[in-house]
């Protein structure tokens, strides 16, 4: 398998409209992109079109990448300000909160794609899944930088702009409530 | 992006660190359809900047070549 800087330098030299290269970096990230959106924005239904923002943002960018850290680094900071800048557009608006199971389930209801997950495995995402959606806001956003991005604990304050020791507060309070209610699920 | 350990008490939570949701099969066609739309949209702003840029040197010319100093040294020039 290409590695992700050739597949940058293919995608640049690529003429424009041919996303053969840009394509397979898609594909290698899109999971990591999409359960990232996901989370930080709590809601499925705006995880699709963030992730694809995400994407056509690092499209036109990629010159600007320049290997001075690895791909999946670059595109998750691009990740994390498009989706919290995502959350705070979303604060100054009013909205109607559905929560209807249906709506939110649809996008796993249409992957009919044959995968080699196990029911073990989806179980366990739908658990984890669960479990997050049920942390506020406050606490889920840094958990999910700090656990699943690897992102300092600076770099998250300073994002957030939260103080560092509050940070670390809601860092320990988030894995603390996620241990227990991921017992109970 | 790593921090010391002993600023944790209570350790990272592991399910998280390769955690992701199942791939969706359709997203990198649509990845490529909002990339088409987007190229698309520069390419026809563009065409409308030169468009634009053209039209306007042939409007300055033809103003130039009209100015009355111009005419008088037509005249002149006769």
């Amino acid at each position: 398998m290409e590695t992700d800087e050739k597949l940058v330098q293919d995608a640049i030299n690529a003429r424009s409209g041919d996303f053969r290269a840009f394509d397979q970096l898609v594909l290698k990230h899109q999971g990591m992109v999409r359960t990232n959106c996901r989370f930080i924005s709590g809601n499925e239904e705006d995880s699709l079109d963030l992730a694809q923002e995400v994407f056509v943002k690092a499209y036109f960018n990629l010159k600007g990448f320049q290997g001075k850290s690895q791909f999946t680094t670059w595109i998750k900071r691009i990740k994390v300000n498009h989706c919290l800048n995502h959350l705070r557009r979303q604060k100054g608006k009013t909205h109607l909160d559905i929560e209807d199971p249906s709506l939110t389930k649809e996008p796993m209801l249409h992957d009919t794609r044959q995968t080699s997950t196990t029911a073990e495995d989806r179980e366990r995402r739908e658990m984890i899944s669960q479990t997050l959606d049920s942390l506020s806001e406050n606490l889920r956003v840094p958990l999910i930088m700090r656990d699943m991005d690897g992102f300092s604990y600076q770099e998250i304050s300073d994002k957030l702009g939260v103080g560092l020791s509050a940070t670390k507060m809601r860092i320990n309070r988030a894995r603390q409530e996620f241990r227990t209610k991921y017992k109970e699920a | 992006m790593t921090d010391h350990l002993h600023n944790e008490k209570e350790p990272p939570i592991k399910e998280l660190n390769d955690f992701t949701l199942e791939d969706n099969p359709g997203f990198t066609d649509r990845v490529n359809r909002s990339l088409n739309r987007h190229l698309l949209a520069g390419d026809s702003l563009e065409f409308s900047l030169e468009i634009f840029q053209k039209t306007m040197w042939e409007y300055l010319k033809t103003m130039v070549e009209h100015l009355p100093s111009n005419k008088k040294d037509n005249l002149e020039n006769d």
